[in-house]
C-alpha cells in the first residue's frame, strides 16, 4: 500500500465536491469542507512536489487557507444570522 | 595570485547508504494508514455535514471533518497544518454547525442549485481524471523529510517571507470576528 499525489488529489477533490454539494444546498457547512479540500491539496503538493527547493511553502499556504476558511465561516454565520432577523 | 579556479576543491564524498531503510518503509506504511483513516473520516464527515437535515448531526459531521482533516494532514507530514486544521475547522464547526445556519436565498431557485450540483459533479470528475492520469514526481520514499512538526520553518515563511499574506489573513479573521460580534449583539 502506497500513497502518491493522485490519492491525495482524489481525497481533496472528494472534500471539495462535498463542499460544493453543501454550497448547492445553501448550507454554511460548505465552507469547512472547501477549506479542508484546498488545504489538503496544498499539503499534498508540498509533500510530493518534483522540485524540493522550498517544501514548506505548500504547508504555509495550507495554514493560510485554513485561517481564511475560519474567517469566512464566521462572516457567513454573521451574515446568515443577520438575514434571519 | 590565487584565483577562484585555483581553490582546492573539496573531495566528493560518496554516500553508500541504502536509499530506503526498513524503518523508513515502516514509517511510510504507518503514515499511509494514518492518511487513509483520516481521509475516510473527513469524507464521511463532509458527506454527513452536507446531507444531514438536523443541526446536531451536521455538527457531528463537521467535527468529524475537522478531526479527519487534521489526521490526514498529519499523515502527509504537515504537523503544524494539522494542528491549525483542528483549531480552524473545529472552530468553524462550533460557529456554524450547532445552529444549522444556512445562507439566505439569493434567488434563482432550484434550477441554480441543480446547475451548481452538476458543475460540482463535473469538477470532481475532471479532478479525478487529472489525478489518475497525471504524472507527479515522488513518493514517500523519495519525497524527502520525515513526518514532523515543522512549526519553525512554517513560522519563518509566514512571518518572514510572506508576512503580508499572513497579515492579510489575520486582518480577514479580525474583520470576521468583529462582524460576527456585531451581528451577535444585534440579536433580539
Amino acid at each position: 500500500m502506497s500513497l502518491s499525489f493522485a490519492q491525495v488529489l482524489i481525497v481533496a477533490s472528494l472534500l471539495l465536491g462535498c463542499g460544493a454539494l453543501a454550497a448547492a444546498r445553501r448550507l454554511l457547512a460548505a465552507l469547512p469542507s472547501l477549506a479542508a479540500g484546498a488545504a489538503l491539496c496544498m499539503a499534498g503538493v508540498a509533500r510530493f512536489a518534483a522540485g524540493r527547493q522550498d517544501p514548506d511553502t505548500g504547508r504555509e499556504l495550507a495554514v493560510l487557507v485554513l485561517v481564511l476558511g475560519l474567517a469566512t465561516a464566521i462572516l457567513g454565520a454573521a451574515w446568515a444570522r443577520g438575514g434571519a432577523h | 595570485m590565487l584565483g577562484a579556479s585555483e581553490l582546492p576543491a573539496a573531495p566528493i564524498e560518496h554516500d553508500d547508504r541504502p536509499e530506503k531503510s526498513t524503518g523508513g518503509a515502516r514509517l511510510d506504511l504507518v503514515l499511509t494508514i494514518v492518511f487513509y483513516l483520516g481521509a475516510l473520516l473527513a469524507v464521511a464527515g463532509a458527506l454527513v455535514a452536507a446531507l444531514a437535515r438536523r443541526g446536531p448531526a451536521r455538527l457531528a459531521g463537521m467535527l468529524g471533518l475537522a478531526v479527519g482533516g487534521a489526521v490526514a494532514l498529519a499523515g502527509l507530514g504537515a504537523g503544524f497544518a494539522a494542528v491549525t486544521a483542528l483549531v480552524c475547522l473545529g472552530g468553524s464547526a462550533l460557529v456554524i454547525g450547532g445552529a444549522g445556519a444556512s445562507l439566505p436565498a439569493a434567488g434563482g431557485g432550484d434550477q441554480a442549485a441543480q446547475l451548481n450540483l452538476g458543475a460540482a459533479v463535473l469538477l470532481f470528475a475532471a479532478l479525478a481524471v487529472v489525478a489518475v492520469g497525471g504524472a507527479a514526481a515522488g513518493s514517500f520514499a523519495t519525497g524527502g523529510g520525515a513526518a514532523g512538526f515543522e512549526a519553525t520553518a512554517v513560522g519563518r515563511l509566514l512571518f518572514g517571507r510572506d508576512a503580508l499574506a499572513s497579515e492579510a489573513a489575520g486582518a480577514a479573521l479580525l474583520v470576521a470576528l468583529a462582524a460576527g460580534a456585531a451581528a451577535w449583539r444585534q440579536r433580539p
